[in-house]
């Protein structure tokens, strides 16, 4: 295992333990590292952005309740993005509107481009999020728990309490879909 | 040309991430070259990766400000402690009715046993499992070194770009099931 990846897990661990311990801190550190993948995980089973936050707030506050008893057996993140999805799930709420929400600069990627690549952009997102809106659950978050928050296959079913073989399955058949939506 | 595209999904996603090293980039982008599908793939990866769901502002100090909160009502009780599940997040598979009805059913099940007068258990070895004793695939999946057979498989695996929709369905619905 690479040597930053291994600093990154010790690093963690010894946040998990200050944070079982309730520090504050510590606890602040791990919501500014996962709110965001936490929030999107949510948004992309509910689909309506308030709803999303609702279980997104919800599942650090089951995390929370949960840290004693997590075993390590899969990494944090892992285990907190497993949390949401069933969080979400169990809200089932799927709304079709969708209210722009002002962006968290935090998490913009992004850094000042010109308002003509703005407007081309945003009519990209856009497209983006109505055809990932258009798959099957399964196959949206395969995709997007892959190309979004970058998790491995074997990852991926951790979270969505699936077989890796399904979620590769789920993955092709996603990206097969989108590609005849956005080509 | 090539003759067939195992639709190398894998290496294309590694790839948009700008994570392949250079020997596999250069012989992964003479594919794609070639290979409408793949550059497609790789178009739609790149997209998607580009425009990640925007975070609404507000809700890192929402989250932060309802644990202080909860912080501030006294100690989190421990899962441990308390009647909660040891699992709380492995709602998905394994719902309340299985836990529920686990341990008289695991009884009544070594009475059968016992009144049967069965006392030896075949000693198979069941193969790899998980921390909750359900087997598991270890898919050692490796797509830019592989190449596909004339069958279409590659070490027991079928190559996913070679199967209908259909077939893909069937495939999801036996792996599911």
């Amino acid at each position: 295992m690479a040597e930053s990846v291994v600093a990154t897990n010790v690093e963690e661990g010894a946040l998990l333990e200050r944070a079982r311990r309730g520090d504050a801190a510590a606890l602040d550190a791990l919501i500014g590292r996962y709110h965001a993948d936490v929030y999107r995980v949510a948004f992309r089973i509910l689909g309506d952005p308030d709803a999303a936050q609702d279980a997104a707030q919800d599942s650090f506050m089951k995390a929370l309740g949960g840290l004693a008893g997590f075993r390590e057996e899969s990494s944090f993140r892992t285990w907190l993005l497993r949390i949401a999805a069933n969080t979400a799930r169990s809200a089932g709420r799927r709304t079709t509107a969708r209210r722009e929400v002002p962006l968290d600069p935090a998490v913009e990627r992004r850094g000042g481009p010109s308002p003509a690549r703005e407007a081309v952009l945003r009519t990209e997102a856009e497209r983006v999020d109505a055809a990932l809106a258009a798959l099957p659950e399964k196959q949206r978050l395969a995709v997007s728990l892959r190309l979004h928050q970058e998790l491995t296959h074997r990852e991926i079913a951790e979270v969505l309490d699936s077989t890796e073989g399904a979620v590769r399955v789920n993955y092709h058949l996603g990206i097969k879909r989108l590609r005849e939506l956005l080509t | 040309m090539s003759t067939g595209c195992g639709f190398h999904a894998d290496a294309l996603a590694e790839h948009a991430a700008g994570r392949l090293d250079p020997d596999r980039r250069h012989r992964l982008e003479a594919h794609v070259a070639d290979c409408e599908a793949c550059r497609d793939a790789l178009e739609v990866m790149r997209l998607v990766r580009a425009h990640p769901t925007p975070v609404p502002s507000g809700l890192e100090s929402r989250i932060r400000r309802s644990v202080a909160e909860r912080l501030a009502d006294g100690p989190v009780e421990s899962v441990r402690g308390s009647r909660a599940r040891q699992h709380p997040a492995a709602g998905g598979g394994r719902g309340p009715g299985w836990r529920r009805w686990g341990m008289p059913l695991a009884a009544a099940a070594g009475l059968a046993v016992a009144w049967l007068g069965v006392t030896e258990v075949r000693d198979a070895d069941p193969g790899p499992s998980d921390a909750d004793g359900v087997a598991t695939v270890d898919i050692d999946y490796e797509p830019y070194g592989a190449w596909p057979a004339s069958d279409g498989m590659v070490a027991g695996e079928p190559l996913l770009g070679e199967l209908t929709e259909e077939e893909l369905e069937e495939l999801l619905e036996e792996m599911e099931s």
